[in-house]
């Protein structure tokens, strides 16, 4: 027996090694306690690495950007960017606010609607393959982060904590397959405000949905047949999850699929944040107890 | 001195992965410079434990992806043997067949990726991936593999390495 096992060491040592990695891989799928603190324990050794590595590249990429090529002109595109965003951030709160007045809500969502901490953070990098839409920030547990909790920038939602070491966190972002939450159609809300101001009693729910991130992009799935959503509609967070705050802006729909077969229509989405640009992420610090129970977006 | 040599490498490519693909996107595709090392070494040096650098360098992609522990791992241990056995095939001198061995077996390495990732999540979407993540990427792959293979035959020469070095 042992001469056979001498004679094929490396089939051995190949079978040995695949049945150690499918072992490994069971433990991700059953998701267990000891999975995460797996996933925790990678994280910490592979952050010196990938943040070096990444930080000499933005060095380098920043040097060549700022100081060699067309100073001026990138300082004003980044200005006039942050103003659009500022724009569309101050739009989209308009309209938020509008709503919660009318719905005389402000009272009773106090705690939730009131700003929330928020702490910046950097990123420092990304996932290395093409299947996971993931980036890495530079604040973890010591910041106050938690697994779960919501990342935003000025324009939008971003994503969500996937996981926290001491020093830094991983982002998961809306648009990675993992990713799917519950959200609202913003002109249903304010169509259900007016109705609201008129009186009427028969008041229609907001049109809800649930977004699925697919790697490339986002989709709506889950409306409602009857729900009258149209390209140009502007999707924002329902809150019904206990990960995200409510109203804010994930995107715009850009087509509406409905089938006379089917129980729900679809829409495509095309998310209000461009992912490829992120250079810093607010994550806001939200109670303890939404980030370890939440409702829905456990991959 | 070669098992260092074989490190060095694999750290190269993991901090390339890292630090130098994300600049070569494509429409958000970019190349898989740690399987590209893989599959040039291995048919460039097709040691017969080089499926031990395969798990090796395919976790270390694993930790960087963050994503699922194991899947790349359990891929480039695959791919590393059947490039093994390819590299019995081919002439190793000549590019464009490295070339088209490095984007086919890419094919292959991200299909059987894809297809693992389907059995952690059903709802991931194989043959959407197949088309645009796999193909894009193994093109590009297989354009950066006569680069690595180039490398590899200078490295041989500066090193002073011949094949009977390996038991080949």
């Amino acid at each position: 027996m042992l001469e056979l096992i001498k004679r094929n060491r490396t089939v051995v040592a190949a079978g040995t090694v695949l049945t150690l990695l499918v072992l490994l891989l069971s433990l991700r799928w059953s998701n267990t306690g000891t999975a995460r603190w797996i996933d925790e324990a990678v994280q910490a050794v592979v952050y010196p690495f990938q943040a070096g590595f990444t930080g000499g590249r933005m060095a380098v990429t920043g040097l060549v950007d700022r100081y060699i090529f067309l100073v001026n002109v990138k300082e004003e595109n980044d200005r006039l960017k942050l103003q659009v965003k500022s724009l569309e951030e101050q739009l989209n709160h308009s309209i938020n606010s509008a709503v919660q007045f009318n719905l005389l809500r402000e009272q009773l969502n106090f705690l939730e609607e009131n700003p929330d901490r928020k702490v910046f953070a950097e990123v420092i990098g990304e996932s290395a393959d093409n299947f996971h839409q993931v980036l890495l920030i530079n604040k973890g547990k010591l910041a106050g982060i938690r697994r779960n909790f919501p990342v935003v920038l000025r324009e939008g939602v971003v994503g969500r904590i996937q996981s926290a070491t001491a020093l830094q966190s991983i982002v998961e972002l809306i648009v990675d397959r993992r990713h799917r939450f519950p959200v609202t159609i913003q002109r249903s809300r304010e169509r259900m405000v007016l109705q609201g101001a008129g009186d009427k009693l028969e008041l229609q729910a907001p049109d809800r949905g649930i977004v699925l991130g697919t790697g490339d992009g986002l989709r709506l799935d889950r409306i409602r047949m009857l729900a009258d959503v149209q390209a140009g509609d502007r999707v924002i967070t329902s809150g019904l999850d206990g990960i995200f705050p409510k109203g804010l802006l994930i995107g715009t729909v850009t087509a509406v699929s409905r089938e006379k077969h089917e129980l729900f229509q679809t829409a495509e989405v095309q998310p209000v944040v461009d992912f490829r640009k992120i250079e810093g992420v607010f994550v806001i610090l939200r109670e303890r107890r939404n980030s370890d129970f939440p409702m829905f977006s456990e991959p | 001195m070669r098992i260092l040599v074989h490190l060095a490498i694999g750290f190269l490519a993991v901090g390339s992965q890292v630090a130098i693909a994300p600049l070569l996107s494509v429409y958000g595709c970019k190349p898989n410079l740690v399987l590209v090392s893989l599959l040039a070494i291995t048919l460039r040096w097709p040691n017969p434990w080089l499926f031990l650098y395969g798990a090796g360098t395919g976790l270390a992609l694993d930790a960087l992806s963050h994503g699922s522990l194991g899947v790349y791992g359990i891929s480039f241990l695959v791919i590393a043997i059947a490039s093994r056995m390819a590299a019995a095939l081919i002439y190793e001198n000549n590019l464009l067949s490295g070339a088209l061995v490095v984007g086919g077996l890419s094919v292959a390495e991200g299909a059987l990726s894809a297809a693992l990732f389907e059995l952690l999540d059903p709802a991931t979407p194989w043959w959407r991936w197949l088309l645009l993540r796999v193909l894009p990427t193994a093109i590009y792959n297989a354009l950066f593999a006569p680069l690595f293979l180039l490398a590899l035959a200078r490295l041989e020469r500066v090193l002073k390495w011949t094949r009977e070095g390996w038991g080949i």
